[in-house]
């Protein structure tokens, strides 16, 4: 292939790493994590939440950074209609929301002994250096319909599904998988093809393997005696390797069996679980208060490169603002114990106390 | 909370009443249908599956807004069948659930009587579809239904399938402690945030009553039980604590090596500059080395 046909594609660039061909997921904070971009030709499985609402506004983010870039898009869902994730996409917005709250410290804040870390910036400077291809959003607007109307959107519904497949026990995931082809063959996304104009498709799968997706219409199965799911993404793998596409497709994981689950991650490039704290004891946790869920990477696979690109051992968080979501590096806060109640506790307890009981003549 | 949960406006879209036999969901589900009842601005459709229909039909009485639905009698359309040159042909076509569901109309109000008897008559996959499409697509008020946790099979585990789908999901406990039975619910909000709680609840004059079970905290316990009653202060000969005056002319002095703004014009004494480096001071070496701890 020559890099000249590259350089035309709008809103991709190439790894600094190891050459390959990324397009934005988005989310400029998820961006870095991975390393720049998500890599053309591969399938990314989020993990969904147990409400399904910020799994669903990771998979928004991908198709409006999709349609700004003037990428064809493909979704498909069974669980809601697929033109109403088009319709709620997010509006593209010129600048960073967040860098107008920054150095706003207040006087009592200000730092009396070590006054020489005052100055220190709050976040890794290493990340923001590397050039974004990405657009920020604002998700309490919707995108224009004007913008919708112009670009090459595909809807699949799960409406038509005719039987005589052998591979799958639900023919939906077969009829899914022909719509992806056909979709790469008429747009020639296909590496071999020659367009004049070289561009991407963007795959997104909204809680693929719900129980929407069970098979045989009267069935009495359990949702993990098949092997559909991982069958599925294990050929969506295959046919997005042999084109310019990305996939995203989503799972409602919570309802599956580990040993399925990791099949399913088995059969991916990249893997990531959204970790809700709402419903759970975590949410009540003041030193969390700041976030909204735990963000892991499960899986970041090597593509054209014998060195994964590993992010150390961090831990991640996510938070959704009304008009951003974002992914940052889990900070703990220094520990000041306080009680339940909100209040400070009146005398610093140290570790030098005894372990159990409080006492104020602990010291 | 429980009650304002279930009948106050917005309806949570889809309720699901889990129970077994040893307590019984029906007084809730009875209780929510009495409360729509009661304002009567929606329509009401009952799908009564598993009791006796004529025995539903007295009980509720002459309710115009009431629509119910005889899938008991008759479920497989025998009841008016003739003898024909290959079997039994049955006159009436046994009435699909399906096409009644097509049926419902925006701002009505959906009682199942109960959802694991819709999944012996359809089968797991297709009662999914079916409640999700009535979710989904027909924008009904609210749909509620009871779910007898006894009658479903162990390894399908349709009541996590159904959690998935439904907004706001009970689980009845027997009574454990106490004369009321407890309720663990589990509250989905559309904005994303979900409320889990375990209530204890009643019943008083026909309304449903309920009360928050409060978890004890062993942290809280464990204070409580010893005494914390001991003032370092007394204790001492000197004085430990600070004044509000003392702690104001703490803040006040100007220690040697801060940035100081005011040039201080000493012509006499001596002063100290304080160079700071490069890179802060960093000491590679751990103090507490030669500690044992």
């Amino acid at each position: 292939m020559e890099k000249k046909s590259h350089k035309v594609i709008p809103g991709t660039t190439y790894s600094a790493q190891n050459g390959h061909l990324l397009i934005s997921s988005g989310i400029p904070s998820l961006d870095n994590l991975l390393g720049g971009g998500i890599p053309v030709g591969t399938v990314v499985l989020i993990e969904e939440d147990f409400h399904g609402s910020y799994s669903k506004i990771v998979l928004k983010y991908f198709l409006a950074e999709g349609i700004v870039s003037k990428h064809s898009t493909l979704i498909a869902s069974q669980d809601v209609n697929p033109s109403n994730i088009i319709k709620e996409l997010p509006a593209v917005i010129e600048s960073d929301l967040e860098t107008e709250r920054v150095s706003k410290t207040r006087a009592s804040d200000k730092m009396r002994i070590a006054f020489r870390y005052q100055n220190l910036p709050t976040t890794d400077s290493s990340n923001s250096n590397m050039n974004n291809i990405g657009h920020n959003y604002d998700l309490s607007k919707n995108m224009s319909f004007s913008d919708i109307e112009n670009s090459d959107i595909s809807y699949w519904t799960g409406q038509r599904i005719e039987n005589g497949t052998k591979t799958y026990s639900n023919p939906a995931y077969n009829e899914l998988l022909k719509s992806i082809k056909n979709k790469i063959k008429e747009g020639k996304f296909f590496l071999k093809d020659r367009p004049d104009r070289r561009s991407v498709l963007r795959i997104g799968v909204h809680s693929l393997g719900s129980p929407m997706w069970l098979p045989h219409r009267k069935s009495l199965h359990s949702i993990d005696a098949t092997r559909d799911l991982d069958m599925f993404i294990f050929c969506l793998r295959a046919l997005v390797r042999s084109a310019y596409s990305v996939a995203v497709i989503t799972i409602p994981t919570h309802l599956y069996h580990e040993i399925s689950l990791d099949r399913c991650i088995h059969s991916s490039d990249i893997a990531m679980r959204l970790q809700a704290f709402s419903g759970t004891e975590l949410e009540n946790n003041q030193t969390l208060s700041d976030y909204h869920g735990f963000f892991y990477l499960t899986k970041l696979a090597a593509i054209n490169s014998l060195a994964s690109r590993h992010p150390g051992s961090v831990e991640y968080a996510f938070k959704l603002r009304r008009k951003k979501f974002s992914i940052d590096v889990l900070h703990l806060p220094p520990d000041i114990q306080e009680d339940s109640d909100g209040k400070r506790e009146q005398f610093p307890s140290l570790g030098c106390g005894g372990s159990t009981k409080k006492n104020l003549l602990d010291f | 909370m429980l009650r304002s949960h279930l009948t106050n406006f917005p309806f949570s879209k889809f309720v699901i009443i889990q129970d077994t036999l040893q307590e019984r969901g029906k007084p809730i589900f009875d209780f929510v249908l009495k409360t729509h009842l009661e304002r009567s601005r929606h329509k009401i459709h009952y799908f009564v599956f598993h009791e006796n229909f004529s025995q539903v039909k007295s009980n509720i009485g002459n309710e115009n807004d009431v629509i119910l639905h005889d899938f008991v009698t008759d479920s497989k359309g025998w009841n008016y069948a003739r003898w024909g040159s290959d079997g039994w042909d049955s006159v009436n076509t046994p009435k699909v659930f399906e096409e009644v569901v097509k049926n419902v109309n925006e701002k009505d109000v959906v009682f199942v009587d109960s959802l694991a008897h819709v999944i012996y008559l359809y089968g797991l996959a297709e009662t999914y579809r079916l409640f999700s499409y009535l979710k989904v697509e027909t924008g009904v008020a609210q749909i509620i239904t009871v779910l007898h946790l006894d009658l479903l099979m162990e390894d399908v585990k349709a009541e996590k399938l159904f959690e998935h789908l439904c907004t706001f999901s009970l689980h009845l406990d027997p009574k454990f402690n106490s004369d009321n039975g407890r309720i663990q619910y589990v509250f989905k909000k559309l904005g994303g945030k979900i409320i889990k709680e375990i209530e204890e609840y009643w019943f008083e004059d026909g309304i449903l009553f309920s009360k928050k079970i409060e978890r004890l905290d062993p942290k809280k316990l464990l204070e409580k039980s010893t005494p914390v009653d001991v003032n370092p202060e007394t204790l001492s000969t000197f004085k430990i604590a600070l004044s509000d005056k003392d702690k104001a002319s703490r803040d006040s002095l100007v220690l040697p090596y801060l940035p100081n703004s005011e040039q201080t014009d000493s012509q006499d004494g001596g002063r100290i500059f304080y160079q700071f480096d490069e890179i802060d001071d960093w000491d590679e070496e751990d103090p507490d080395d030669d500690l044992d701890i």
